[in-house]
């Protein structure tokens, strides 16, 4: 007598092709999902003043290193206090009168009613910190040096992105630590060249970093002058990063 | 030479349970002629195929011997209490363990080692011997491939759990990642993986193989028998149609046919062939974890023979231990396990002890005749150092204990052999503690240390042992212990020359 009925036999295919199925959708839902790329990229939070990059270091020209003063010298690329951003807008509410006269012009200028300067303007005088949120987060055993980048002639641009395009800072790459490998592997790509000064110029360096064949010819001669250089080419050992 | 009937005659006498020694011990399965072939299959079970089916099949169907129950019950407390260790590990860390900065690896690799060199001997009885037609292995290759099996699962698990955060013990495999890291090839660390891996999957393809035939015997009895109830409690379960179809499973619709017994045949030789390699392979790369460093005690060359020697020797004591008791917890058992195979795996157990009394002399003569100070002093420091303790057991139950075994009665008295094998059992995990705990006294004076276990460590591997216990007696409960087929083979009445001796011994 049989303990299985008939149609049990289209049991053992099934399962074949179900389990075909299970491995391709889970391999490649990882493979899609399950990074840094998916998870990482693209994190734009609400800061507490709606400061906009593209405003200061596009239209007005200023650049990165007037705030983030420390970025050439130090490990961290400094976000400026208050302090800073009232250099100037003290200048400009008292060219525009606001100092002597705030509340008889009150509802009379966009630029007095921002609401970005108004916060601006609270935090700067009640002296605490402007509560930014930190949207390039590496892990607590990773160590980045800015300096050392830019020493290097790695550009904000290379991390970064096009910050000064950005009206809301968003983070443009994954930052995972195979993005990071991929350019301490073969670094011409996003070489370029510092005797030039203008490391902080975004847009230039977009547009030197694009040209045709440019990681095979004045890239790799930079990553040569790199490697030949006291600082060496970038290391790729697990003490670079973590220590 | 007190044989005086002729080799048929003897043979005879032997098969009907007869021919015990001259003081009434034994089963008669201990010949002093060497030129009488002692049976391999006696009493009951050698009256016909028949009752050899009956009795191996008996085991599966009926309740089990009573022994069985508190065994049972004891296992699975300790297994329970290595779940609950394993867990307290994961959510706490590796710091529940004794580890400390000179000994940075401690129980976990020492039972992971013991473990993985207990399954050797499975495959050293299934491949190695059946490529040598070795037939009295046939008995016991089933229980020695099983005891493989749930050996691999406790070794595995040891490595797994040591890394500390579980969860990324996928970083063993060489996956794809957003790291953009691979895996160390360099490192004797992942050969590991793959060796044992792979040893566990070849072990498991041969084992479950070789299982197909009688769980088709299995589900046509069960088929017979399909309207057995049985009451446990309030609840009435209908025995016999569960176990028609979870042998019906098992079995993969194998139907005894001759198309089936040829790819059966086939498929068996061809895995013993790819698993032959695997005993001596395995255990050389889990040496090379050892090997492979530069701490002195550790770098030798010595290490990849003496590794598979130790393992062989420690899976038959683990075989022994286990196979003893069930011999005799189960009735008609001892119709296969004969006093014979016995013997013939104590005389194993002697010459892989001796093998591995050598590696040890010849290690501290290296260390001499190397005239490095460093591993001159680690060997001096293994032997009278903090841990003396632990060479002493390793070598006395090592090289001394299997010594016994040149006495005849100490080699044919199952009780004495079960102890025994209990010692080899202790000096193999004390040689692996030896070795680990060399880690406590490297190069530099200032840096030794020493290791002592937690609660933890004990109660884990207490635990492991539970958990291979348990496994191995699900296996007794519901499994055929016997490889009814191969059983069959060996005995006279598959012989194509019956009553001729002249054609090479009949089987």
């Amino acid at each position: 007598m049989a303990i299985f009925p008939k149609w049990t036999n289209s049991i053992p295919a099934f399962a074949f092709l179900s389990a075909a199925f299970g491995v391709v959708a889970v391999v490649s839902g990882f493979w899609v999902y399950a990074t840094p790329k998916f998870w990482e990229a693209g994190y734009q939070p609400e800061q507490p003043i709606s400061y906009s990059h593209q405003l200061h270091a596009q239209q007005l020209g200023i650049d990165c290193r007037y705030c983030h003063t420390n970025v050439e010298k130090s490990r961290i690329a400094n976000v400026p206090s208050t302090n800073t951003c009232m250099n100037c807008h003290t200048i400009v509410d008292a060219q525009r009168g606001y100092l002597k006269k705030a509340t008889a012009v009150e509802g009379e200028s966009v630029h007095f009613k921002s609401a970005a300067l108004q916060a601006l303007r609270s935090y700067a005088a009640s002296g605490d910190p402007a509560p930014w949120k930190r949207i390039h987060k590496l892990p607590d055993y990773v160590q980045f040096n800015h300096a050392a980048h830019l020493q290097a002639g790695v550009s904000c641009f290379s991390c970064h992105g096009r910050i000064d395009q950005m009206a809301i800072v968003y983070q443009q790459n994954p930052l995972s630590m195979k993005w990071c490998l991929d350019c301490h592997r073969s670094p011409a790509h996003n070489l370029i060249d510092k005797t030039q000064g203008r490391v902080t110029d975004l847009a230039w360096v977009q547009e030197q970093l694009n040209q045709d064949g440019y990681a095979t010819s004045s890239g790799s001669l930079l990553a040569e002058k790199l490697s030949d250089s006291s600082r060496g080419a970038p290391p790729t050992h697990c003490s670079a990063c973590h220590y | 030479m007190s044989v005086v009937a002729p080799p048929d005659e003897t043979i005879n006498r032997l098969r009907a349970g007869l021919g015990q020694q001259a003081d009434g011990s034994g089963d008669g399965t201990i010949t002093s002629d060497p030129a009488v072939r002692a049976p391999l299959v006696i009493g009951k079970s050698a009256g016909s195929f028949h009752e050899v089916t009956e009795t191996v099949c008996g085991w599966a169907e009926s309740k089990p011997p009573l022994a069985w129950y508190p065994l049972f019950a004891i296992a699975s407390t300790f297994a329970g209490i290595a779940t609950l260790m394993i867990a307290y590990l994961i959510v706490t860390g590796v710091g529940v363990w004794g580890l400390n900065n000179p000994v940075d690896w401690g129980w976990a690799i020492v039972n992971f080692v013991w473990w993985v060199g207990i399954g050797h001997a499975g495959t050293l009885i299934s491949a190695i011997l059946c490529i040598l037609k070795q037939n009295w292995r046939t008995s016991i290759n089933r229980f020695a491939e099983a005891m493989t099996i749930f050996a691999v699962i406790c070794a595995g698990t040891f490595p797994g759990i040591h890394v500390g955060r579980v969860w990324f013990a996928w970083f063993l495999f060489p996956i794809p990642n957003s790291n953009g890291i691979w895996q160390n090839f360099r490192s004797p660390l992942l050969w590991d993986v793959f060796a044992v891996g792979t040893y566990f999957t070849v072990s498991l393809l041969f084992w479950y193989m070789g299982m197909i035939p009688d769980f088709a015997t299995l589900r046509d009895r069960a088929i017979a028998r399909l309207e057995r109830k049985e009451k446990f409690g309030f609840i009435t379960v209908p025995v016999g149609k569960v176990a028609a179809f979870g042998y019906g499973i098992l079995s993969l619709g194998w139907r005894m046919s001759f198309r089936g017994w040829w790819n059966y045949e086939k498929a068996y030789i061809l895995l013993a062939g790819i698993a032959t390699p695997l005993v001596l392979s395995v255990h050389s790369v889990v040496s090379f974890d050892f090997a492979v460093a530069i701490l002195p005690g550790w770098h030798t060359t010595i290490f990849p023979p003496y590794f598979v020697a130790g393992a062989i020797f420690s899976g038959f004591a683990m075989v022994l231990t286990l196979l003893i008791p069930a011999r005799s917890m189960y009735p008609g058992m001892k119709d296969f396990v004969t006093d014979r195979t016995l013997e013939n795996m104590c005389k194993i157990i002697t010459v892989t002890g001796t093998m591995v009394g050598f590696a040890y002399g010849m290690e501290f003569f290296i260390a001499w005749y190397s005239a490095s100070y460093y591993e001159q002093q680690a060997f001096i420091i293994r032997a009278t150092g903090s841990y003396w303790w632990a060479y002493f057991i390793m070598i006395s139950c090592n090289v001394i204990t299997p010594q016994v075994f040149w006495l005849k009665w100490a080699r044919t008295t199952p009780w004495f052999i079960f102890i025994i094998s209990i010692f080899v059992n202790i000096g193999m995990w004390f040689e692996r503690f030896v070795i680990v705990s060399t880690l406590s006294a490297d190069f530099m004076t200032s840096s030794h240390g020493y290791y002592s276990p937690t609660y933890v460590d004990v109660l884990t591997f207490c635990g492991s042992l539970g958990i291979f216990l348990t496994l191995f007696l699900l296996f007794c409960r519901f499994f055929p212990m016997q490889a009814i087929s191969e059983l069959k083979n060996v005995m006279p009445q598959a012989s194509p020359h019956p009553h001729n001796d002249d054609h090479g011994g009949g089987h």
